[in-house]
């Protein structure tokens, strides 16, 4: 997929780590500035080793593979030749576990130590700091110590310690893993409203119900290679391929694909497509009335 | 019911320094070879209900205040000489699976606790091929845990617990970092065991699974239990934390009289209900 401006661009990009076979087989592709990337695909199809080299906490073990990004100011940079914190400052990376991230005091201290080591201003990070807790449903509990706040909370806190770095893109390695649905919105509405703002946003993801609602782009993996690439709906509706993967379309993208509706995707939509598909045939309304008689 | 594999009565926990109870007056019984779902927001009390059932509260929590009833096919949990005896009944597995694995290489972590316990080797073999088999490990057996992926370690404990041979699983989300097929192997694993005689509760939020494989359902809130029955009651009633997509655009299709069939519960059973709707023409309609 070309993208008129784009943010990352991946190209031919193997990875081998050692002794092992090739976690990645040649990946092609661009990000786009804006996009809120979904990345699927079954355990080890090359998800996760596809993400780290969007900041290079990974590089290309092929002389042939390149990975670029673009800063906001208009610089290209090759993540073979950067140093991480030089790459961290337009990608930013949110690990699986936000445990192994966290290790401050209270969610305020955690949330300055970045940008504070990057020399921010007091007075701005201040503002900074309370927008982003802000931005991720934690508003109340700057002063809490993490360990009192909720996987979920913790999870959120990861997140807004790498949001607050103000980079461009946040990749964000299976944020819901382990929560319970409200959860798992409040965490997809926090990265929601940062790519609202124009910021580009990539996770990796099981949760075919959430990519299907948030995510503007899904690229599917299979052992290495990328299998499929488009809008939700472009990738949900090609089965026989998505088979291969073992990824399964949300309930919802399922059913109305097996009753002939194809294009719906999430519960609302589904509702709707086969509310109409009863209106028409039935010419007069189906009404609970007209059933009985 | 005949002797219930679990019976709990009266059940309350109270973390040290803790605002409520992270148990509250929890009370149900569970019958042999059932698998029963444990739905519930985080902070309902659920991984602390799996952890007094297997006696880690109170015997080895010193922060949490417990009374009440537990049982293990009739015998008080409070009569077990100790841990090692209470395993003897009762496998667990706990959320991360990296605090469980003890050895270096899988096939080392599924022999060790079977040797621990003195069984025989010819046994242990058997068990070993049964859990390579039953949980799709065969091939992971000569890696090191280590390298493992969370979904492959998972499988790996889950697969570690049955080799002990328990009457009793705890599972507290055992499928949290597998992708669809692996959760449907673990489930399928579990259903086999359970249909053996084997009673598994297992923690899950992945309610379109549960809705298939759960016999039972127990809905949990604040340490509370909100409901419990077979998945169709509960998931149906306002205590489900989520529901499965098909159930959910069924009662909104209900809410605007659009569905007359029977509510589903996974995807085939919604085609069935729709075809059941729609292909039936209306001269047909007009004969019932």
């Amino acid at each position: 997929m070309s993208h008129p401006d784009p943010v990352i661009e991946v190209v031919d990009v193997e990875h081998t780590y050692k002794g092992d076979t090739k976690a990645l087989a040649g990946v092609d592709l661009t990000i786009g500035r804006g996009e809120f990337v979904a990345i699927i695909g079954k355990n080890g199809s090359g998800k996760t080793t596809l993400a780290k080299h969007f900041n290079g906490l990974l590089r290309p073990t092929n002389s042939g593979g390149a990975v670029r990004l673009h800063t906001g100011e208009g610089k290209t940079i090759d993540t073979r030749g950067s140093r991480l914190h030089h790459l961290a400052a337009t990608v930013g990376y949110v690990f699986q576990n936000p445990d192994r991230q966290i290790f401050h005091d209270t969610c305020r201290e955690e949330l300055e130590y970045g940008p504070r080591n990057l020399g921010a201003d007091p007075a701005t990070l201040a503002h900074q700091v309370s927008e982003t807790l802000e931005l991720v449903g934690l508003e109340g509990r700057a002063e809490a110590n993490p360990i009192h706040l909720s996987r979920g909370e913790r999870q959120r806190l990861a997140i807004a310690s790498t949001l607050v770095m103000g980079c461009d893109v946040a990749v964000v390695d299976e944020p819901t893993t382990g929560q319970d649905r409200a959860e798992s919105r409040k965490i997809l509405d926090s990265l929601a409203h940062h790519h609202a703002q124009g910021r580009t946003v990539v996770i990796i993801s099981h949760d075919m119900a959430l990519v299907a609602e948030y995510a503007t782009r899904v690229i599917a993996m299979r052992r290495g290679h990328v299998l499929a690439d488009g809008t939700p709906a472009q990738v949900f509706s090609q089965r026989e391929v998505l088979q291969e993967t073992n990824i399964r379309p949300p309930q919802a993208a399922v059913l109305a694909a097996e009753i002939g509706l194809p294009g719906a995707l999430t519960v609302d939509q589904a509702v709707r497509s086969m509310r109409d598909a009863l209106l028409p045939t039935s010419r007069t309304p189906v009404s609970p009335i007209g059933e009985v008689e | 019911m005949s002797t219930p594999a679990l019976a709990v009565s009266g059940l309350s926990v109270r973390y040290e320094g803790a605002e409520r109870r992270a148990l509250d007056e929890v009370a149900f019984e569970v019958a042999p070879g059932q698998i029963v779902g444990i739905l519930g927001p985080t902070g309902a009390g659920k991984s602390t209900l799996l952890q007094c059932l297997s006696g880690v509260i109170p015997r080895h929590e010193d922060g949490a205040a417990m009374r009440g009833d537990i049982a293990l096919f009739s015998r008080p949990l409070t009569d077990f000489a100790g841990l090692s005896d209470i395993t003897e009944t009762i496998g667990l597995v706990l959320q991360d699976p990296e605090v469980q694995l003890v050895n270096t290489v899988v096939r080392e972590e599924l022999v060790w606790g079977m040797e621990n316990r003195g069984v025989p080797v010819p046994e242990i073999e058997r068990r070993l091929s049964r859990a390579a088999e039953l949980f799709g490990i065969g091939d992971l057996l000569d890696r090191f845990t280590h390298a493992l992926s969370g979904g492959e370690k998972q499988r790996v404990v889950v697969a570690s617990v049955f080799c002990l041979s328990p009457r009793i699983m705890l599972l507290d989300e055992p499928t949290s970092e597998l992708d669809p097929a692996g959760t449907e192997g673990v489930m399928n694993a579990i259903r086999v065991l359970a249909d053996e005689g084997v009673t598994v509760l297992v923690v899950e939020h992945k309610v379109e699974e549960l809705a298939v494989y759960a016999d039972r359902l127990i809905a949990m809130r604040q340490g509370r239990i909100e409901a419990t029955g077979t998945p169709r009651e509960v998931l149906m009633g306002t205590a489900a934390p989520d529901r499965p997509q098909v159930l959910d655009i069924a009662l909104r299709l209900r809410e605007l009289g659009h569905w007359e069939s029977e509510l589903p519960l996974s995807v085939p059973a919604a085609v069935t209900a729709w075809e059941a709707m729609t292909n039936t023409p209306h001269s047909d309609r007009n004969r019932t």
